[in-house]
């Protein structure tokens, strides 16, 4: 595990266990959930998600949060499809509060990587921070199951003389996560 | 206004769509300009050249020589002139199917067509009695003959003993490719940056659903590598990839060597080239060429007719 996986997982471990101030508590809330992601003619990337919302910052509007996906729980099980994971830190803003389907925008910021295997291929391009933007739909039922729907764009992708060849730039996601915090 | 500012808008997504390009009879893509193996196809196929081989001649290594997507059998030119003075091998360069004729003729072809004369020529070199078989395939050329691995094409025929695949495509550089089923449609086509001359031998024009027919076989060929490909009993491959390539991503090699095995699961060759062209052996009409592409090209022929002698 290297130095930004540790960071990663201590952030998922902090969300997790952080519990909002008793004067507040009724308002924030706290997801966590699977999330799906293919890329356009490309792989299946799948993972967690985990996402937050503040009573103190526009409660249940904006939403922070990190997630991880990876070809390994993909395309790539059980299969010769090449592993790599993305990690990243989202915020979410969500219109329509109190409504069943809510669109929303997000705005991801993280660090991918691929793992070619074997030495021959070190000179090629195989990690990338990058900014991704999504544009989607919610659906909140009156339960703690929400469900999102979206569309993204990561323009750090390969184009065959920089970045990663794997990384590649339109995606769709879905993610459904439980309220596991002010249900 | 609202109805000018509607009319304007429509006028544009009907421009958008506009698939009939002006066509330069210069083009590739017009009804001038042929691929001259479909005149003299005995200058390029070695079934034509010499329909009944002595016993000597067939036992001789075959080089089937694919060319990519858009291209023409001039891209393995350099190689022919290359072998012009050998007489211990022979070379076939293949015309995909659907290409080397008009615009229409490429817009109708599906890739199924294009692998189509891959076969043919395999098939009536081996009926000839030919018995040493080769592929030597560049860009689109290369995942053409994983396609035919994968699907099961050789089996129970004459096992090919080499394949040599040339900055195969399995992953495009530009990653538009692969929503070309979502903006196809309202492309309607796109143009090559070809030069004057080789607008005579690429086509210029490019409609889009010769961009999905290329979509379509990649996507294939990936997915058939990542369930695994196992070469027939005493076949080898050797993949060369240019390291920069703005046509087939460089990590075309990567899923190429993790997809494919030996019959006895070892592991095919690969060779990454300091190179930034797409098909680093093909070096005429280009610009800027210098002395590291032409020891890339004469090394990779050498490396390439070395092990198919072998």
């Amino acid at each position: 595990m290297n130095s930004f996986q540790r960071c990663f997982a201590l952030l998922v471990v902090a969300l997790l266990i952080h519990q909002p101030s008793a004067s507040f508590a009724q308002e924030s809330t706290l997801d966590v959930g699977l999330r799906i992601q293919k890329s356009a003619s490309f792989y299946f990337e799948n993972g967690i998600a985990i996402r937050y919302s503040d009573s103190r910052l526009f409660s249940d509007k904006l939403f922070l949060g990190i997630g991880f996906v990876s070809s390994r729980l993909g395309s790539a099980l059980n299969s010769n499809a090449i592993n790599q994971d993305t990690f990243f830190l989202s915020a979410a803003w969500y219109l329509r509060k109190d409504k069943t389907i809510r669109p929303f925008g997000q705005l991801n910021a993280g660090y991918f990587r691929a793992d070619y295997e074997e030495d021959i291929f070190d000179v090629l391009p195989n990690t990338a921070w990058f900014l991704s933007p999504e544009i989607g739909l919610g659906y909140e039922p009156n339960i703690p199951l929400r469900i999102a729907f979206s569309v993204g764009y990561n323009p750090a992708s390969g184009n065959g003389e920089s970045g990663p060849g794997t990384l590649y730039p339109i995606f769709t996601q879905m993610t459904a996560t439980w309220r596991i915090i002010n249900p | 206004m609202k109805k000018l500012y509607y009319l304007l808008f429509l006028f544009l997504l009907m421009s958008a769509c506009d698939s009939t390009p002006d066509i330069s009879d210069d083009f590739l893509d017009g009804d001038v300009v042929f691929d001259a193996s479909i005149a003299q196809p005995e200058n390029y196929l070695q079934s034509y050249a010499n329909p009944n081989p002595s016993a000597q001649d067939a036992a001789k290594p075959v080089f089937i020589a694919i060319h990519g997507y858009s291209a023409s059998t001039f891209e393995w030119d350099e190689f022919k002139t290359f072998s012009s003075n050998r007489t211990d091998y022979f070379i076939s360069q293949v015309l995909l199917g659907g290409h080397g004729m008009t615009y229409d003729d490429f817009k109708k072809a599906t890739w199924k067509t294009w692998q189509e004369s891959i076969k043919t020529e395999y098939e009536r070199l081996t009926a000839a009695g030919y018995s040493n078989i080769n592929f030597v395939g560049s860009s689109t050329g290369g995942a053409l003959l994983i396609e035919l691995l994968a699907s099961g094409y050789f089996d129970g025929k004459i096992a090919p003993r080499h394949f040599f695949l040339v900055d195969p495509i399995v992953v495009p550089s530009s990653k538009l490719l692969s929503i070309t089923p979502l903006i196809g449609p309202v492309l309607g086509f796109t143009e090559a940056d070809n030069t004057t001359q080789e607008d005579r031998y690429w086509y210029h024009y490019r409609h889009q659903e010769t961009l999905q027919e290329l979509l379509d076989v990649i996507v294939r060929v990936r997915k058939q590598l990542e369930d695994g490909i196992t070469l027939p009993t005493g076949t080898t491959m050797k993949v060369y990839k240019s390291i920069k390539d703005a046509t087939a991503d460089p990590v075309s090699a990567v899923l190429i060597y993790k997809g494919i095995e030996t019959s006895s699961g070892g592991a095919i060759d690969v060779e990454m080239v300091e190179s930034d062209l797409h098909v680093f052996t093909r070096l005429a009409l280009r610009s800027g060429i210098d002395s590291k592409d032409a020891a890339n090209q004469l090394r990779t022929f050498n490396d390439i007719v070395s092990r198919g002698l072998n």
